[in-house]
């Protein structure tokens, strides 16, 4: 592994829970097994270990690194007198502490530790010799990119954090630790910048993991849907990343990051509409092309969302708006379809979900056929077969191609699901019915917030200095200021640079 | 009631924002034809009336916003119970409660008219003002916030359109100005006069002021918000002159939209149909703003909730637009409404203005009244 | 989001499902781009329609129909039972009036193609020598669809400035203001050929006189300031010192193409009604049908004057001919009413006074280059 793993778990939170409902360690240490064995449902994996000098070991053998067990606990416990106070100073292990309550112990042999009873003492000595069963760290998937680092985060909140840590060497990072999930009792850690963070917002966002009442959470998406300001929008409002750059630039923005054991994404918040065209590369490549190619991307999501209804809507209530050079080619296609165009377009765009639904469930080679297949093969034939119109196709295919230049997988699955309800209302009202579909996101859009900042700033409320980095990234020199959406304690970057000369 | 408001710290706005209010509430469907009632008065000459209208609602939007800065923080309801008392106070407050929900029904009556005079001539109405309303609602039940937003995007979002006036620019005889000042003086003032239902909706400043954060600049912003309204009026009634010939700009209802018929583009031609499916966005802040001043206003005067209010008055409304007028009984509804906005919007004003300062003055010698006014 | 409006949403959303449009699909519409006007016998409207085919199967690129009806919309839907498909006039591009037409008045055809929203009101107007449903149903080889080869020829020509533009907004325009009369161009088809012969001179609404084309350039360059344009003109020879010879033909053309052009008209006395017509030119030579030294300074001043004083009888005899049919295409009246203050200037009123206008014109006329060779 490249990374050390030790990295510790965080100064935990103290749960302030009532002592009374806990039931103490027992003396003796059958007693103890017994309860322990009960405790863990007479587990397979549970093991006990009594030592000649009066130690009991019990853990969970699927959980403990065997060769810690061994070199660490077993043989140092091995001469010295049974009391918990010699097995603390013994045994080698970097995180051991002393427990009281038998809950206690069973959410430390959870964890991977092993503990140590000593007969005829009321206290247990817990020493974590987890294994570290991970994923070696490797390149991103979901957002791979040419330039920039070229490691993603894995299924570690442990590395994950440690990975930030070496990005962000800065004793300011803090790191808040919560538990979640009733069943799971998945480890969640809150990271932000103190100094540079909005305490409010932290504050809330603390409000919102402490307050969520669920069994399990399985993955960070999962826990981003609990912690949104709206989840019935259909706009995340919190943004997903699996690069370690990425997280810290936003930490450095002024906001909050969010890891999930278990998760190879960590959550951003607060987040704006404009952060769904942004790439990091953005950062790393001159800033004529930055915006060249955030402006491609910011049209290329017009054009897929409204692509395809404007052809219905015009081919269905407008003709009146072709112009005569494409009158007779998209008369021409569409005079040997039998159906109306929303029902063409509706059955193109659902046959294009199909082959991308189908393409990303299977292995990568066969899906690379299935795209040829699908592509090509049925394209071709449902042309020749008066099916669809081949214009159709055309702005179907434009309009999916443009649907995966969003830098962000989550924003790519907003845009597919955005046109079906246009088409319709396109289909239906044509040029009305598109622009009621407008209006209507654009009033959604507005009333969106972000951990309870606006969601389309800088645009509204209009911050005209944040403009500097959002639809467009000028020269890094001017780019100086953090965003004002995060409110943060310290606006300035960094000096701007004094240019040329 | 509550002379004096303390709205939410999240319910505030930035002034700057009024800028794009003000504007986005004057252009609505006034301006889709007003070339025309204004030409009939003051013939070529129809651009002097425009700038005198403009210099009007300066004048206006001023001593609105005078009133107001009289107050701490109150909005036009507040003012009228303080200074006219409880009867007269709330019957004037549910004058201009009316006057509201009428410029709401104008406005979305005018807009279906359009699209049924140009699209969709056959779609029965109660279904676009049925899809209309309930944007407004879902933007009103966002909070000022939303509504305000939607009045910054549709000013921003419309801005290109301006750009397509190019078009027209092409076929456009300047000579059609010529000669200036050719109109008597009084028919540039009835000019000016018919340009009332296009120029209002500056008139939401009484009650979003108390909603607005830096106080020391709304002046500023109303001026710009309103200045930007004026020229682009000019501007469009420079271009439409110049454009059609005298009896020609008569008989064209809506001007402005006659000017997007030739603009073509080698995708797209006859663009006034996308032109008036984009009106939609000019018109929602209009709505929105129009209801949500006379919810202030109903809740403010009976005290109620502001959200049980605007649902019932959305049903209200919906009610009052399917009642079916034809056009000639539309233009009536407009004249009425102009003449009722000619005096609220462009008398009125002053007589407040002139109480408010005399109520001042009477109670400072008495020594001051439960609701102080602020001491400029 | 409250429960209570995702309620309101689905409302919504089946209410505006259950209510649709009426749609008019592109292919199942009859396009109509060309339309033409006749007079029957017993003074009814012949209409003729030409459709878009947009079956690639179909032989013909178009198919015409035509009804009688005493209104243009009365043959419409008199036709439309002849039609397997809606016929629809949002894609209509020309229309086309008989002579007979526009003599007896075209007002009301044209008031009611500008008040249907969904005609453009870029289409171009023109008048036909002759019967349009001829015109329209002849078949031609090498023209595939005649609506559309109307359509280019018109466009070309205007584009390329031979002919003043005639849309539909301009007719409407100079037949709603009070000083200036609108023109159409007149089209003749036979031969295998469509042919744009000249303009229609138009007093009111009715059609006057007809000038040619040669004139159709003189009255751009009086209307308008243009780019392009070449003109073929002759010249007598006699007073250039070319050697005679039997081969050489009688008359000096020169072929010369404008570079720019400025037309102004001005008022000069009110009382009088005397205009001043400067037109300034500046041209480069393309042609010359004879031997003539162009290198020489003043027998190239001479040849520019020969052609200024050519342009200016031609010019004068133009506005001659309008004023003979009482039609004022140049525009007069617009300046005597933007020149006089309280006019009141009406129709009737200008054409009361229009035979009495005087006009001087004055020409001026610039060679810049001959070529790349001298």
């Amino acid at each position: 592994m490249f990374f050390k793993k030790q990295q510790s778990l965080a100064p935990d939170r103290i749960k302030k829970e009532t002592t009374d409902d806990k039931e103490l360690i027992p003396v003796s240490k059958d007693e103890f097994i017994s309860i322990m064995k009960q405790r863990l449902q007479d587990g397979a994996d549970f093991k006990t270990k009594e030592l000649a000098n009066g130690f009991t070991l019990v853990f969970l053998d699927t959980l403990t690194d065997k060769k810690m067990l061994n070199k660490d606990i077993l043989a140092r416990l091995g001469g010295i007198s049974a009391t918990p106070d010699e097995a603390l100073k013994s045994i080698t292990v970097s995180s051991t502490s002393k427990q009281k309550y038998i809950e206690d112990g069973v959410d430390a042999i959870l964890k991977g530790a092993v503990l140590v009873h000593s007969a005829g003492y009321p206290v247990i000595i817990s020493a974590v010799v987890a294994t570290q069963e991970n994923r070696s760290l490797t390149k991103p998937e979901t957002e791979s990119q040419v330039m920039g680092p070229q490691i993603a985060f894995n299924e570690s909140l442990a590395t994950n954090i440690s990975l930030l840590r070496r990005f962000l060497t800065n004793a300011n990072l803090c790191n808040e630790s919560f538990t979640v999930g009733k069943q799971t009792n998945s480890a969640v850690a809150l990271l932000y910048l103190k100094d540079i963070a909005d305490e409010e917002m932290v504050d809330r966002m603390r409000e919102r993991i402490q307050g969520i009442e669920i069994d399990s959470v399985m993955d960070s998406s999962n826990l981003s849907q609990l912690i949104e300001d709206n989840s019935m929008g259909i706009f995340p409002q919190m943004l997903l990343t699996e690069r370690p750059d990425r997280a810290c630039s936003w930490l450095l923005n002024g906001k909050l990051v969010v890891l999930v054991d278990g998760s190879v994404q960590v959550i951003g918040a607060p987040q704006s509409f404009m952060e769904f065209f942004e790439s990091m590369e953005d950062q790393n490549v001159r800033w004529q092309i930055a915006t060249f190619l955030r402006l491609l991307r910011m049209f290329s999501m017009v054009v897929s969302v409204f692509f395809t209804p404007i052809y219905v809507a015009a081919l269905t209530f407008h003709y009146e708006i072709i112009p005569q050079t494409l009158l007779v080619p998209l008369g021409e296609s569409r005079s040997r379809v039998p159906f109306p165009p929303i029902i063409e377009a509706l059955l193109l765009e659902t046959m294009i979900e199909l082959l991308r639904e189908a393409a990303a469930r299977l292995p990568t080679k066969v899906g690379q056929t299935m795209g040829i297949v699908g592509g090509i093969v049925v394209g071709t034939a449902a042309v020749d077969a008066g099916f669809t119109s081949n214009i159709l196709i055309i702005i179907i295919n434009v309009s999916a191609l443009s649907s995966f230049t969003s830098p962000n997988y989550m924003m790519g699955n907003v845009i597919r699901i955005l046109r079906f309800p246009l088409i319709i209302l396109a289909g239906f009202w044509g040029f009305y019915g598109l622009m009621f579909g407008f209006c209507f996101l654009l009033i959604h859009l507005i009333r969106q917030s972000s951990l309870g900042s606006p969601f389309l700033a800088p645009f509204y409320p209009p911050r005209f200095a944040d403009w500097r980095d959002s639809i467009i990234r000028l020269p890094i020199g001017w780019t100086n200021y953090r965003p004002a959406q995060t409110r943060p304690l310290d606006r300035k970057k960094y000096r701007a640079r004094k240019t040329k000369q | 009631m509550k002379v004096l408001i303390e709205p939410k710290p999240q319910n505030m706005i930035n002034t700057i924002l009024l800028m794009f209010v003000i504007h986005s509430m004057q252009v609505g469907v006034g301006i889709q034809g007003f070339q025309r009632i204004i030409y009939m008065e003051a013939k070529q000459d129809a651009w002097i009336s425009v700038i005198l209208s403009g210099i009007a609602a300066a004048l206006v939007g001023f001593i609105m916003v005078k009133t107001l800065h009289s107050y701490k923080n109150s909005d036009l309801y507040g003012i009228q119970y303080d200074v006219f008392g409880k009867w007269l106070g709330n019957l004037l407050n549910i004058l201009f409660v009316c006057y509201f929900l009428a410029a709401f029904h104008m406005v979305a009556r005018n807009y279906i008219e359009v699209i049924q005079a140009w699209i969709f001539p056959e779609v029965p109405s109660w279904l676009f003002f049925f899809s209309l309303l309930s944007l407004v609602y879902y933007g009103l039940n966002g909070g000022l916030r939303t509504i305000v937003g939607v009045s910054f995007f549709s000013v921003v979002l419309a801005l290109w359109l301006i750009l397509l006036m190019a078009f027209p620019f092409q076929f456009a005889n300047w000579d059609y100005l010529l000669p200036v000042f050719e109109a008597s003086i009084p028919e540039i003032l009835m000019g000016a006069k018919q340009m009332t239902f296009t120029v209002v909706g500056f008139e939401i400043i009484y009650v979003l002021y108390p909603f607005l954060k830096e106080k020391d600049q709304v002046h500023k912003y109303m001026q710009f918000g309103l200045g930007f309204t004026t020229i682009l009026y000019l501007a469009i009634m420079v271009i439409s002159i110049a454009y059609f010939s005298g009896d020609q700009l008569e008989r064209t209802i809506w001007g402005t939209l006659s000017l997007f018929k030739i603009v073509r583009f080698p995708f797209i031609e006859r663009f006034e149909y996308v032109a008036i499916s984009f009106w939609m966005l000019l018109i929602l802040p209009n709505l929105m703003l129009y209801l949500w001043a006379a919810t202030r206003g109903l809740s403010r005067i009976f005290n109620k909730k502001e959200q049980k209010v605007s649902w019932k008055l959305l049903v209200f409304l919906f009610l009052t637009l399917l009642y079916p007028l034809n056009r000639i009984q539309i233009n009536m509804l407009d004249d009425y409404f102009a003449k009722g906005a000619l005096f609220l919007i462009f008398g009125y004003p002053f007589l407040l203005f002139i109480a408010v300062v005399m109520k001042k003055k009477f109670f400072s010698k008495k020594g001051g009244s439960a609701n102080v006014p602020k001491n400029k | 989001m409250s429960p209570k409006i995702n309620k309101l949403f689905l409302v919504l959303l089946v209410v505006l499902l259950s209510g649709c449009a009426d749609s008019r699909t592109l292919e199942r519409m009859g396009l109509i781009t060309t339309r033409g006007y006749d007079l029957t016998e017993d003074k009814q409207i012949l209409v003729t329609m030409v459709l878009l085919q947009i079956d690639p199967e179909a032989k013909e690129q178009t198919i015409a129909l035509s009804a009688t009806a005493d209104t243009s919309k009365g043959a419409r839907s008199k036709a439309d039972l002849k039609s397997p498909k809606k016929l629809q006039s949002g894609q209509l591009r020309v229309a086309l009036f008989s002579e007979e037409v526009v003599r007896a008045g075209l007002i009301n055809l044209t008031d009611t193609l500008s008040r249907d929203p969904a005609i453009s009101d870029l289409i171009y107007l023109g008048v036909v020598e002759g019967s349009v449903h001829e015109l329209l149903t002849q078949k031609t080889e090498g023209i595939s669809d005649t609506s559309q080869f109307i359509y280019k020829e018109l466009e070309q020509n205007i584009k390329g400035e031979k002919i003043p533009s005639s849309t539909m907004q301009e007719v409407m325009h100079d037949f709603y203001a009070p000083g200036v009369d609108p023109v159409m161009p007149t089209l003749k088809g036979g031969n295998g050929e469509i042919t744009i012969t000249g303009m229609a001179l138009i007093k009111e609404d009715k059609m006057v006189g007809k000038i040619n084309t040669q004139e159709a350039f003189y009255l751009k360059l009086i209307n308008d300031r243009f780019e392009a344009g070449s003109i073929e003109l002759s010249i007598d020879k006699s007073e250039f010192d070319i050697p005679d010879s039997e081969e050489t033909p009688e008359k000096l053309t020169v072929v010369i193409d404008t570079i720019t052009s400025y037309g102004d008209i001005d008022l000069i006395n009110k009382n009088n009604l005397q205009f001043e017509l400067k037109v300034k030119l500046k041209t480069r030579l393309l042609e010359i049908n004879q031997a003539y030294d162009l290198k020489s300074p003043a027998k190239l001043e001479k040849l520019e004057t020969k052609l200024c004083e050519k342009i200016t009888s031609d010019l004068e005899a133009l506005i001659e001919k309008a004023r003979q049919t009482g039609a004022d295409p140049f525009g007069f009246g617009e300046i005597y009413r933007k020149s006089v203050r309280g006019s009141n200037l009406t129709s009737a009123k200008w054409h009361k006074m229009y035979p009495e206008s005087k006009v001087n014109v004055k020409v001026d006329l610039e060679i810049l280059r001959t070529g790349v060779v001298e």
